[in-house]
């Protein structure tokens, strides 16, 4: 599903941050991407729909990521950010989660069903006709998520999930991802929660990917509880 | 009754054209074009108060085209010149409050406003908020640390405001790119002209334009 190789990205102002960076992953297999803030995980994570455009190879799905393919390869990678405040935009719920839909050119009142009936499962859909910003983190996070998953990817990428929430709302968010049937790829510093999300863990040191194995064996390798 | 944002903002343009077409002098027309927004603010669910204070804002300003009409000793028409500037940002104030700011676009765009000046102020709002949302935290974080003096943060901090909600901007349209964003937003609610809309544009335009040209 994901095949990356010899991947390099210098920021600017801050120069290397991914060193030749190696990677594979399988469809429906979902990965843990851990290491120390400024390791590279987000950077590398930012790479596989084209937000960032380094050196190196990156095919998602069977497409090489370049300029001319951004637009199939965001439909096959759904991006979740760290922050889900900035991830809504809108000034509805409901707007905000069918917005990937209508760019993809569905009919907005098929994509408001479908909306709809993932924010009920989401227990989202009394707030949808509510501005995001007046949601809890909880609900801001299931929200964010909400808009990534109604585009259907095949690959779903989260950066720090767990940020804010409190230790019900992870178990639930770990729930609703396990439910999940796409490959799904979890930037997290929460060794507890990539325990329950995910069996394969990668482990990024100073730009580079230092070790690859379950997530079990990665976490108490690296003591990184 | 709530018109469609089209209507209202012809209505609004056609009152503000009108207005602006009044000749000093014509003190009884202008009094009488002034008793339609007062109308307006009195029936509307408005806070009056706060309104009528921040259409005051618009003073100084036109202040200096008064200054010219002092100057000449022309004190009556220097006072003109200062309602009707008062009354039409009153007009303005008033609409923005009964009509959504999105809405507003939204019916500028139905009326033929080219769409890349729409997305460019629709993202104008947003980014407005990301910066207050910034000031906000910087001013709490600061008072936090014992800093007193509010303005004074505000002043010496703004270049890290800026340096701050670029990045949130940047994070914020990032996310919109990984959603599929090409350069416009998604329009969700298809706006209706009622029998209504038409009805009212038509009372209005008349009874402005007779109200104009008959005295």
């Amino acid at each position: 599903m994901i095949r990356v190789s010899n991947l390099c990205y210098e920021y600017a102002d801050s120069g290397p941050v991914l060193r030749g960076v190696d990677f594979e992953q399988a469809s429906q297999e979902s990965v843990a991407l851990l290491g120390a803030n400024g390791s590279g995980k987000t950077t590398f994570a930012l790479h596989l729909n084209g937000i960032l455009q380094g050196r190196g190879e990156i095919e998602v799905g069977g497409i090489a990521v370049k300029p001319a393919t951004l637009e199939a390869v965001r439909r096959k990678v759904g991006f979740v950010f760290q922050s889900a405040e900035n991830q809504l935009f809108l000034p509805t719920v409901l707007e905000d989660v069918m917005f990937g839909l209508l760019n993809q050119g569905v009919a907005v009142e098929h994509a408001k069903a479908r909306a709809m009936d993932l924010l009920e499962r989401l227990h989202l859909e009394a707030y949808a006709e509510r501005n995001p910003f007046h949601l809890s983190a909880g609900e801001k996070r299931r929200a964010a998520l909400a808009g990534v998953v109604l585009m259907e990817p095949e690959v779903l990428i989260l950066d720090e999930p767990t940020t804010f929430l409190d230790p019900p709302g992870i178990r639930e968010l770990a729930a609703l991802l396990n439910q999940q049937k796409m490959a799904k790829m979890i930037i997290t510093h929460d060794a507890t929660f990539a325990l329950a999300t995910t069996t394969r863990a990668v482990f990024f040191e100073k730009g580079k990917i230092i070790a690859d194995g379950s997530t079990r064996e990665i976490i108490e390798r690296f003591d990184w509880v | 009754m709530k018109l469609d944002p089209r209507c209202v903002l012809i209505l609004l343009l056609f009152y503000l054209g009108t207005l602006s077409s009044i000749r000093p002098g014509h003190n009884l027309l202008l009094a009488l074009m002034c008793l339609l927004p007062i109308f307006l603010l009195l029936v509307s669910p408005v806070a009056k108060g706060e309104l009528l204070a921040q259409a005051a804002y618009v003073l100084p300003f036109s202040f200096a085209i008064a200054a010219v009409a002092l100057l000449r000793g022309n004190t009556a028409q220097a006072v003109f010149f200062l309602l009707r500037s008062y009354i039409s940002i009153l007009s303005v104030l008033i609409v923005t409050k009964l009509v959504t700011t999105l809405d507003l676009l939204r019916a500028m765009e139905r009326l033929g406003a080219p769409r890349f000046l729409i997305v460019v102020a629709e993202f104008l709002m947003r980014y407005l908020e990301v910066l207050r949302a910034e000031a906000d935290a910087m001013r709490l974080a600061a008072l936090c640390r014992g800093a007193a003096h509010s303005k004074l943060i505000a002043s010496s901090s703004l270049g890290m405001l800026f340096v701050r909600s670029l990045e949130r901007s940047t994070s914020i349209h990032n996310a919109m790119l990984a959603r599929g964003f090409r350069g416009s937003l998604p329009r969700l609610y298809p706006m209706k002209w009622e029998v209504l809309d038409s009805g009212a544009l038509l009372v209005g335009v008349v009874s402005i334009g007779v109200l104009r040209w008959s005295l």
